[in-house]
Parts: structure tokens; sequence; C-alpha cells
């Protein structure tokens, strides 16, 4: 029997992150994107998200209320041979983590990865503030 | 113009970065960028992350410095988990990143007009970097590494 915290993330599954105001940034057409350094990480390189269906944008940003939230497809970092284990917290059963593969640490590809993934990237809770 | 950028040390920490000289508008709005970020608290991003670190910000304020004269477009500053320091440029169809990191070390990439990207580390800050500047500003594509 699989432990629930081995259950593979499907690739269907949507991935929030909060975003600090500082990875909000407009491109020269005006729209509104998402910085890659969002998606850096200089300690692990594993990155902090959320599970979208076992959380809410409300519970996310609780404590949180200067920050927006971003969504990605779990298929765009599968794609990039990232892993997204389930990092469950105390107060937050929903945090994983996007980890990457040993064989990419080596940074070949790190920045342009977390470009791709910034770009994916949609602003949701936007329009509600 | 060439900016001076002047380390007032406390021990082993920076508490400040000051101008020398007359800073052009770009200079003072980039290094207000970084100075705003060496605010920022302990876990800024929510996640736990570091302030951002001596080394990055020593760097970072040198980065300004040399390119007092290229006078670039004005880039996104952006904090990175673990301590670091983004500059992110898009020009036309064209970007570059410059990553600050928490030793002060760099890394680049760059996304030309037609998609391809590159990246890797800045050995030689002074020939590189006005390098990658130049090409971003410029009509050509690939910049000479």
């Amino acid at each position: 029997m699989t432990d629930q915290i081995d259950e593979p993330i499907e690739g269907a599954e949507i991935l929030w992150r909060r975003l600090t105001p500082d990875w909000i940034k407009r491109a020269e057409d005006g729209s509104i994107i998402v910085a890659s350094a969002a998606f850096l990480d200089n300690i692990d390189g594993n990155v902090s998200v959320h599970i979208a269906s076992l959380t809410s944008i409300e519970d996310v940003l609780r404590a949180y209320p200067h920050c927006h939230v971003a969504a990605i497809e779990a298929q765009v970092v599968i794609d990039r041979g990232f892993t997204i284990k389930r990092d469950p917290l105390p107060d937050d059963p929903s945090h994983a983590l996007i980890k990457p593969p040993p064989e990419r640490r080596t940074k070949s590809v790190r920045k342009q990865y977390a470009r791709e993934i910034a770009r994916s990237a949609k602003l949701v809770d936007i329009a509600n503030r | 113009m060439s900016l001076a950028v002047k380390r007032i040390r406390q021990g082993a920490q920076w508490s400040g970065v000051t101008l020398e000289d007359k800073p052009s508008v770009w200079q003072r709005r980039v290094l207000d960028s970084l100075l705003r970020l060496k605010q920022l608290p302990q876990s800024w991003d929510s996640y736990g992350s570091p302030q951002l670190q001596y080394g990055a910000e020593a760097a970072a304020a040198e980065l300004i410095a040399s390119l007092a004269f290229l006078e670039p477009p004005l880039p996104h500053v952006a904090p990175v988990p673990g301590g670091g320091v983004q500059f992110e440029w898009e020009h036309g169809n064209k970007s570059l990143e410059i990553e600050v990191q928490p030793d002060g070390s760099m890394e680049y990439l760059v996304v030309t007009e037609t998609g391809q990207a590159g990246e890797g580390p800045i050995a030689q800050k002074h020939t590189q970097v006005p390098l990658l500047i130049r090409w971003l500003t410029a009509s050509h594509d690939r910049p000479n590494r």
C-alpha cells in the first residue's frame, strides 16, 4: 500500500506559489508577469508550492495578506525533469516541494527552467484585489 | 559619469551603501531597489528564506557601479530565496538575467529574439557584463561570451 505522502502528483494538478510583490513585474507590453527569481532557490534547490486541490487561496494567503498567488500546472515542472514531493506541514497539508533531479543540479539549465516555469505561471488572485 | 560606491562596514556587516559624486537617475533608482531589498526581513518570501546576504549585496552594488557608463534599461531587481538578488531585463524580444548569489558569484541567462536560451557563470564580470548589456541593447542577436 502506498503511503499517502508518496502518492504521485498528476500532471493536471495545479500548484500554487505565494509571490512577494517583488516577484511581480510589468512586461514592455504592459502585461503583468512573474519574475524568474520566484522559482530559483539558493538553499537546496527546492521550491515550495501548495497543491491547489488540497487548499484554498484564502488559506494560502491567510498569514501573508501582502502576497499574491501564482498557479502553475504540475506538468510544466514534470516535463523539465523535476519531481513534486508532498511535504505536508502541521498547519498546511497542501504543502509540497518542487525538487530538481540530481543531474540537473549542475545548474546548466537551472535559470532557463526557472524562467520557463515563471512564464507559464498565471496570477490567480490579482483580479480579486 | 563614474559612480563610486562607498561601503561602510560595521564589523563584518555593511551598514549601508552610499553614493559618492553625483549618481545618475539610473544608478539611484537601481541602488534604491537594492537597498529596499536589504530591508526585507527574515523569511521575506514567506517560505523561510534568509535576508539578502552580505556577499550578494556587495557584489550587486559593485555591479550597479560598473554599469554606470553603459546606462542600460532599468532592470527589475528581485530577491532570490537563499539570500541572493537578480537583475532582470526584458528589452524588445531579448531577455537578460544576472543573478548575484549569496557569496557574490554571478550567473547569467540570455534569451534571444528567436527564443534560444543560454546560461553560465560570470567569471570575468568586468568584461562579460558589459558584453551582455551591449548585446541586450544592440540590434543583433547572440552575445559574444
